[in-house]
C-alpha cells in the first residue's frame, strides 16, 4: 500500500506547521520590509515630484522674468535709439545752422571785404584821378588861366553880394580879424585893389557907424579901404579863395576836383550798398530753397 | 530499491513511526525556517540590502505576482498557503541532487497530504470570501444538474494532484536509480538535471493548479458569468499539467 495514513496525517500537520512558520519568519518580515521600502520610495518619488513641480514653477518664473527682461531691454533700446535719433537730428540741425551762420558771416565778411576793397580801389582811382588832374591843372596853370580865374572869382563874389542878401547878412567883419585871400599865384596890385574895392563897397557901408566906436582895428576908416591878408597856397590849383570871418568863397580847380571826388565816393558807396543788398537777397533765396529741400528730405525719409 | 520513502522506517511504535518521508520533511522544514529566520534577522528597509534579502524578496514578490496574475486580487491572503506549497515542493525536488536524499514528494502520502490540504483549503477560502451559501451554490453552476459532476470534479482533481506529483517525482527517482545501475557517470547526470527541471515544473504546476482552484472558488456566481472588468495583472494562459 503506497498510502500510509499516519504519514499523510503527519505530512498534513507538517505542512500546516510549515505554513505558519514561513508566514511568521519569511513572508511577513519580507513583506513588511518591502512595504517600508516602497513607502520610502513613494516618499522619495513624492519629494522628487514636489521638487520637480517647484523646479517647473521656478523655471516658469525664470522664463517669465526673462521675457520681461527682454521686453524691457527692447523697450529701452528702442527708447535709446529714438532719443539718439532725435539727438542726432538736433545735432545735425544745429551743425547745419552753425554752418549756415558761419557761411553767412563769412559771406558777409567777404562781401564787406570786397566792398572795402572796391571802395579802396575806387578811392585810389579817384585819388589817382585827382592827383593826375591836380598835376595836369598845376602844369597848365599860368598867368592867363590865373587871370581868367580871377575874373570868374570876382563875378562870383559880386553875385554872392548882390544875388543873395542872406549871404551878405552872414558876412560880418570882426574887429582885429582881416579877411584872408589865398591864391596860387601872387595877385597883382590891380587885382588886390579890385578885391578891396569890391569888399569895401559891400561891407564897409554898413560898418561905417560901428567903426567910429572902435579904434585900432584893421579897417581903415579914413582911406575907406580894407586890409586883406594875402597868402600863396599851392593846393588851390590856380584858384582864389577868400575867407571872411568864417564865410568862405572859393573858386579853384582844387575845389572842382574835391567836389568830383566826393561825388564819386558817394556813388561808389551807393553801388556797394546796392550790391550788398543784392547779395543778401540772393542768400535769402538760397536759404529758402535749402529749407524747402530739407523739409522734402525729412518727409521722404 | 523503494518505491516510496515511506518504506524507509527509522523508528516505529505501533502505528506511530518515523519514516524517511517525515524525517526529510522535518529536515526541509528546519532548513527553510532556519534559513528564513537567519536571513530575515537583519532585514533593512533602505535601498542597500544583502544579497540573501534580495533573493528572498525576489522569491516572495515573484510568487505574489504569479498569484495575482492567476486572478486572485489580494495575493497576500493566499501567500502563506500557496507560497509554502510551491517552496516546499520546489525545495524538496531540488534537494534530489544530494546523495542519499529521498524527496518527500516522492511519497504518495506526502502528495496526498498536500492534495488534501488543497482540497480543504479551496472551500475554506471560497467560504471566507463569498460565504457558505454562495460557495455551495457554485456547485450548481451553471445548472443544478451539474452538482454531482462538480463534486466528482473536486474529488478527481484532488486525486489528480496527488498522483501527478507523486508519479513524476517517483518516476524520476526510479529512472535515475535504474540508469545508475546500467549506465553510470554521464547519463545519470543528465537525467538528474532533467529531474531538477521536472521537479521545478511539477512544483509550479501544483502551485498554479491550487491557485486556480482557489481563484475559481473565491469568484461569485455573478463573477463567473461576467468577465472581470479590471484584472489586477495580465492573465497568462494556464500551463497544461
Amino acid at each position: 500500500m503506497l498510502i500510509d495514513w499516519f504519514t499523510v496525517s503527519a505530512q498534513i500537520i507538517n505542512f500546516l506547521l510549515l505554513v505558519w512558520l514561513l508566514k511568521r519568519f519569511l513572508y511577513r518580515p519580507i513583506q513588511n520590509a518591502i512595504d517600508a521600502r516602497e513607502q520610502q520610495t513613494a516618499k522619495i518619488v513624492a519629494d522628487a515630484a514636489a521638487l520637480k513641480t517647484q523646479a517647473d514653477q521656478q523655471l516658469q518664473t525664470y522664463v517669465k522674468n526673462n521675457q520681461q527682461f527682454a521686453e524691457q531691454r527692447t523697450s529701452l533700446l528702442n527708447e535709446a535709439t529714438e532719443q539718439a535719433n532725435v539727438e542726432r537730428d538736433k545735432l545735425i540741425k544745429d551743425a547745419r545752422q552753425t554752418t549756415e551762420q558761419l557761411r553767412d558771416s563769412r559771406m558777409q565778411s567777404l562781401e564787406q571785404e570786397l566792398t572795402a576793397i572796391q571802395q579802396d580801389i575806387v578811392k585810389q582811382n579817384m585819388d589817382e584821378v585827382y592827383a593826375v588832374s591836380h598835376q595836369v591843372l598845376s602844369d597848365l596853370a599860368d598867368e592867363d588861366l590865373q587871370q581868367q580865374m580871377f575874373k570868374r572869382f570876382i563875378q562870383r563874389l559880386q553875385s554872392a553880394f548882390t544875388g543873395d542878401s542872406r549871404q551878405l547878412d552872414a558876412i560880418k567883419l570882426k574887429p582885429g580879424s582881416a579877411p584872408v585871400v589865398r591864391s596860387t599865384f601872387t595877385l597883382s596890385n590891380e587885382q588886390q585893389q579890385q578885391i578891396e574895392q569890391l569888399l569895401a563897397q559891400q561891407l564897409l557901408s554898413p560898418l561905417a557907424s560901428a567903426t567910429t566906436q572902435t579904434a585900432g582895428k584893421s579897417v581903415n576908416e579914413k582911406s575907406n579901404s580894407l586890409h586883406l591878408d594875402y597868402q600863396l597856397v599851392d593846393e588851390l590849383l590856380c584858384g582864389i579863395e577868400i575867407n571872411i570871418n568864417g564865410w568862405k568863397l572859393a573858386w579853384s580847380g582844387n575845389n572842382y576836383l574835391h567836389t568830383l571826388q566826393q561825388s564819386a565816393l558817394k556813388l561808389s558807396a551807393q553801388s556797394s550798398a546796392f550790391s550788398a543788398t543784392a547779395v543778401k537777397e540772393n542768400e535769402k533765396d538760397k536759404k529758402l530753397i535749402h529749407e524747402q529741400n530739407s523739409t522734402v528730405d525729412g518727409e521722404t525719409h | 530499491m523503494h518505491l516510496s520513502p515511506d518504506e524507509i522506517i527509522f523508528w516505529q511504535y505501533g502505528v506511530i513511526k518515523l519514516n524517511a518521508t517525515i524525517v526529510f520533511t522535518w529536515v526541509l522544514m528546519a532548513i527553510m525556517v532556519l534559513g528564513a529566520k537567519l536571513i530575515t534577522r537583519k532585514l533593512t528597509t533602505n535601498l542597500r540590502r544583502s544579497r540573501w534579502q534580495n533573493l528572498l524578496e525576489i522569491i516572495v514578490t515573484t510568487i505574489e505576482q504569479q498569484i495575482a496574475s492567476i486572478g486572485l486580487r489580494q495575493p497576500r491572503q493566499y501567500m502563506g498557503f500557496l507560497g509554502t506549497l510551491f517552496l516546499f515542493v520546489a525545495i524538496a525536488n531540488l534537494c534530489t541532487i544530494f546523495p542519499g536524499y529521498e524527496p518527500p514528494t516522492g511519497s504518495l502520502s506526502t502528495t496526498l497530504a498536500l492534495a488534501l490540504c488543497v482540497f480543504i483549503a479551496v472551500p475554506l477560502f471560497g467560504i471566507r470570501k463569498n460565504g457558505v451559501k454562495a460557495y455551495l451554490a457554485s456547485y450548481m453552476q451553471p445548472v443544478w444538474m451539474m452538482l454531482p459532476f462538480n463534486i466528482i470534479s473536486e474529488l478527481s482533481r484532488t486525486l489528480a494532484l496527488a498522483v501527478r506529483l507523486f508519479g513524476n517525482i517517483m518516476s524520476g527517482s526510479m529512472i535515475l536509480a535504474i540508469l545508475l545501475v546500467i549506465s553510470p557517470f554521464v547519463f545519470p547526470l543528465v537525467m538528474t538535471a532533467l529531474g531538477l527541471l521536472t521537479g521545478m515544473v511539477q512544483a509550479y504546476i501544483l502551485f498554479v493548479l491550487a491557485a486556480v482552484y482557489i481563484a475559481a472558488a473565491t469568484q461569485t456566481a455573478t463573477q463567473l458569468n461576467t468577465p472581470d472588468p479590471s484584472p489586477v495583472t495580465e492573465k497568462r494562459p494556464l500551463p497544461k499539467p
